[in-house]
This record gives C-alpha cells, structure tokens and sequence, in this order.
C-alpha cells in the first residue's frame, strides 16, 4: 500500500497517520480527496470519535490492509 | 437530519424474534428439558411440542407432517439436497443467483463427478422457462432454483418452472428461506418436491430449520445415528427451537397479508421520500419480490461506505459488495442480472420487517440524503438555515404536501387519449378514432397488483390496452429497462408522484399489453402474461 502523507484538511493537523488515512478512504470513498484527522472526520460525519475508534479496530481485526 | 435512533432494515439477515415465538419457547428451554426420545411419562409433553410444532408448519405450506424434517437452518437443508444429488450421481440443473449453500456443494457435486449447470436469469432476476428447458439434459435430473432471491428480492415463477421440470421427469427443489411467512407458499399449487426453510428469516429462533421431502421421495439420510427425524437427520431435537420456528411461522403466515400490506406502504414511502429529495438511484429486482425488500444502486458510491456511514448514524443495512483484505468482492448475483461493477459495487440492500414503521422509512431516506446528497440536507437543516453556517447552499423549500388521491376507481373509457409522440417519432394511440369507436363494448378489464404497482386496464378490440385513470405505476426502472425515455415522457404528461407510486391521471393512450405492463412495472415484461383478470387468467386467455 503507497505510504500518504496527508494533513487534516479541516484543522490542518499534520502529518496523518494510517488509521486516519484509511478511515477516510473506508468511509468518505475511495476517490476522497482530501483527509480529515479523527476529530474532524468525527464531527463532519455527525458521529462520536469514538464510533470511528470502533470502526478502525473492526477493520483492523478484518485484515484490511488499509490499517496495517 | 433528525435526532439519532437506532433502525434495524436488514431483515433479510435475520429478523427479530417474535415475542409471541419467545413466550412460547420458555417451557422448553427451563422445565420441559426432558429429550423427546425417552419413553418415560416427563418426556410426553416435549414429544407432543415436537410433534404439534410439525402439523403447525406442515399446515402452513400444505404439507404432511411426516414430510417435515428438522434441520440447523436453511444452510443445512441446502446442503442436505445436494449431497443426496451426489450420492445418487443426479444432473444438477441450478441458477446463477442461489445462495452459497446451494452453489458451493453443487460446485462440490461436479467436482465428485455431477454434470451441472447453471441458468442465467434476466436482469430482473426471473429464471426464463426457456432457459430452464434448454438445461435440462436428461430425466432424473434435480432441478434447485430458490423461491425468492435474499439480495434482490425477486419472487420466481416456481408452478412453471417445476411444471417444467416434471414435465422433463426431475425433481424440483425450491429454497424457501427468504420467502416462508412473507409470501404465501403452498408446495402442492407450486407442485415442489423438496422446499428448504430456516426460522430466524420470519421472526423465529435462530439455528432451527426445516426441509420437506414430498411423500413417496427416497433421499438420503443427512445425519446417521439415531431414530430421530425418521432416522433422516439424527441428533437429539432442539425442542424450544422447533416450538420457537412453528409458532413463529403460524404467526407470520396467519398476518401475511396485513404484513405485506404495511410493508409495500414503506417501502413507497421510503422510495417517494429519496424521489422527492432528487436522489439518483436505480433499483433491481422485479416487480414480483419479497415485500420490504429494496436492492438500491447509487453511482459514484460505494456500497460498504454506505453501510458503514448509515451504521454510525444507526440504520442497519447490506450491501451487494464487501471488501475484503485485497479487494472489494461483488456479489454474484448483483454480476448474474448483469450490473456493472460499478453499479455492483454502489448497491445496498434495505430490507424491511414488519416491525419497522412510516418513520423508519423517512429517516433511513434522511440518512441516505445526508450521504449521497449532503447540500441537500445542508439546506434543509434549520440549524444551517437560522445560523447561515453556509451561505453558499441555496436552500431548498419544503416540498409540497401530497395532494389528496380523491379517486382511485379507474374511470370508464368514453374515448381514448390523444396520440402521444415517441422519441424515436412514432406515435403512440394512432388510429384514436377507430380504437374509440371499437373500445365499445370491450373484452373486459385486466389488472396488474404488485408491490409498487397497481394499474388497471381496458382490452379494447384491436389487441391494444388502456391504462386507466387511477392506476399506480411503479416509481423506480431497472437498470436496463430500455423504454426509459417513453415510461418518463408518458410519466410527465399524465401522471403525478404520490406516496404509492405514479398516478395516472387520465387513461393513458392504448398500447400494446407488453408496452403496457413495461410501464407499469418499470421493466420489460411479457403483457400477455402479467395482465390478469378478476379471476387471475392471464390476457393470453383472451387473445
């Protein structure tokens, strides 16, 4: 998987890591352009951080290698 | 969006077990433990469930009792039929869109030595006779091709399809599971040999199960050792479960027709509430289907993304393709009615129960807005509206309410419609005047009542049909419908949105019954066929 090396689009925190940057993609479309830390992503979803937390550990424990 | 809540439309997953069904199991669960082979007097009242629990749901597909036999659920029953096909070396003959239980073992069957061969079905999913019939290379074959489809829904026409196969000396094996307590099944009208069931599908418990076996039929043993289930399925019987699936089924089956009812309400509301908001999508499936059960596909949108974005806002739905560790897999039966992998990939699957309600309907369609059509919700969120959060949004204005349907009666044809001009330029009603002189007296009414649609016509003399005014054609086209442009055109000109569907206005110009019934039902359709009359004859009866 290509290594991206993205920051926050909204609140311009830097450098993302995988989990952020899979969630993204997991939730937002493949096509997303542009990546939110888990914070923003939370609130732009109308949802918990944790409720993303959640999602991250059940594709995780999936194998999706998006989060490896 | 309103307030969160928690909205369970995956009832073709499984359903929630009914209260009633509960109640019933607890004896069985705590103080009638007793294992119903035993010939002591504590063991009476469980071999009595046991064999009440077999006249119940004998009763509900017009069985014997003797021809039921309990299994873990449909997966098993599945299983069971193949490998008796295996063991007597038979010609399996199956569809492309059965379940895995179905298509892994008969995989399983041809790599032991088996012929099979799979039907391709049409983009609505029905399996086509002729299709059948050209598979079918020799007698004493088994013929597996389930009732009704789990991701799309679509409802077979099972008489023909096992008539055909009698016909060709096989036997016909129906896998029930999606359509038991949802659509009325009666294995003798549908002439079926052997019928795969599993209880969590209608409100019962799950890992209980059952498979009929007509009378007279010799099938293998599924599980060897004990007397039980005839000696067929050995293994100490699940008492509560089996109590659990037969008060489950009478319950469902005894409601069918009231649960169809409010359930062909929501899914109209829930399909008029995305039409009303400008949402894109296209549904498969047939206008025969499983009520409540609604295969949606969005372009330029994943499935998975869609389920898990509704999961974080509580709605609980499938989709037609997962991702797994490499690669997004697409359904098979998304691929067999012909979608392309886009469209595959952008589909999910809300299946309702009776349980979920007008509301659920509404904000699952919120929900859905929210995704695939976010300034939409944006502008219509009274928090964007009062704080100008974002002025760049043009708001929207509430949509207007529906106008009250005064009259749903068709209205007697004094004359027909005007022509109506197709894109291609032809002219649909030409002739106006003799089909008006001819149109008197006509041959009778034909009627076509399906969930999302229901229309009556007038056959007048030259063959043609006339929609009537009142008639409710079905709001969504499959996806390769490929009379899109005039079912728009005549949708603009005559007809009005409502919660049902489309209402016709004013009788529609007469048509051929093929073009007719496309229109009605969305989809390419044999006219002669899907026009019935009062009694249910086809209009081929007439013609």
């Amino acid at each position: 998987m290509k290594k991206i090396d993205a920051d926050c689009s909204i609140c311009g925190k830097p450098h993302l890591d995988k989990n952020a940057i899979g969630i993204n993609i997991k939730l937002r479309g493949e096509k997303v352009k542009g990546f939110f830390c888990l914070d923003c992503l939370a609130e732009n979803l109308g949802c918990e951080v944790q409720d993303i937390l959640d999602k991250i550990e059940e594709f995780r424990n999936e194998g999706c290698k998006l989060f490896e | 969006m309103a307030e969160k809540r928690f909205v369970y439309a995956d009832n073709a997953a499984t359903s929630p077990l009914s209260p009633k069904a509960l109640e019933a199991m607890m004896p069985y669960l705590q103080s009638n433990y007793a294992n119903a082979s035993q010939p002591y007097s504590f063991a009476r009242a469980v071999r009595k469930a046991l064999s009440q629990s077999r006249k119940i749901i004998a009763e509900c597909i017009n069985a014997s009792p003797e021809e039921i036999y309990f299994t873990s659920g449909g997966s098993e029953s599945n299983n069971w039929v193949m490998n008796g096909a295996i063991d007597f070396g038979m010609d399996i003959v199956t569809s492309a869109i059965e379940h895995h239980s179905i298509l892994r073992p008969a995989q399983y069957a041809a790599e032991n030595g088996c012929n099979l061969a799979y039907i391709p079905v049409s983009e609505t999913g029905i399996v086509e006779l002729p299709e059948l019939y050209s598979r079918i290379q020799n007698p004493g074959s088994l013929i597996s091709i389930m009732l009704a489809n789990n991701e799309i829904g679509t409802v077979q026409h099972i008489a023909e399809l096992s008539q055909l196969s009698h016909d060709a000396k096989c036997i016909f094996h129906t896998d029930a599971v999606q359509a038991l307590g949802h659509v009325k099944v009666d294995v003798q009208t549908l002439g079926i040999d052997m019928l795969s069931g599993s209880a969590h599908k209608f409100n019962g418990p799950k890992g209980i199960g059952f498979l009929y076996v007509r009378k007279g039929m010799k099938w293998p043993a599924f599980i060897k050792g004990g007397s039980q289930e005839f000696g067929f399925r050995s293994g100490t019987e699940n008492i509560a479960a089996i109590v659990g699936m037969a008060t489950a089924l009478e319950e469902n089956v005894s409601s069918m027709e009231d649960n169809a009812s409010v359930l062909n309400e929501i899914e109209c509301k829930f399909l008029y509430e995305l039409t009303i908001r400008g949402i894109k999508f296209h549904r498969n499936g047939d206008s025969r289907h499983i009520p409540g059960n609604i295969s949606l596909s969005f372009n330029n949108y994943e499935g998975e993304m869609l389920l898990h974005r509704l999961d974080l806002k509580g709605v609980m739905i499938s989709t037609g393709s997962a991702c797994d560790s490499k690669e997004t897999q697409v359904s098979h039966v998304l691929k067999a009615i012909g979608l392309s992998e886009e469209n595959a990939k952008g589909t999910i699957r809300i299946s309702f129960g009776h349980q979920n309600s007008i509301a659920d309907a509404k904000y699952i369609a919120e929900a859905i807005t929210s995704i695939v059509s976010p300034s939409y919700s944006q502008a219509n969120n009274s928090d964007y509206r009062n704080n100008k959060l974002r002025s760049d949004i043009p708001v929207i204005e509430d949509v207007s309410p529906i106008r009250e349907i005064e009259d749903y009666r068709p209205s007697k044809i004094t004359c027909v419609n005007k022509p109506f001009s197709m894109p291609n330029g032809t002219t649909v009603g030409e002739n106006i005047e003799n089909a008006t002189d001819i149109s008197i007296p006509s041959k009778g009414q034909f009627y076509i009542r399906t969930i999302g649609c229901n229309a009556e016509a007038r056959l007048i003399s030259n063959g043609k049909i006339v929609i009537l005014k009142g008639s409710i054609l079905r709001v969504d086209a499959t996806p390769r419908f490929d009379r899109k442009k005039f079912r728009q055109k005549i949708i603009d000109q005559y007809c009005t949105l409502t919660p049902d569907g489309y209402l016709v206005n004013e009788d529609l110009p007469p048509m051929s019954p093929s073009g007719a019934s496309g229109l009605v039902q969305a989809r390419s359709s044999n006219g002669k066929r899907d026009w019935l009359d009062k009694e249910g004859k086809p209009l081929s009866t007439y013609l």
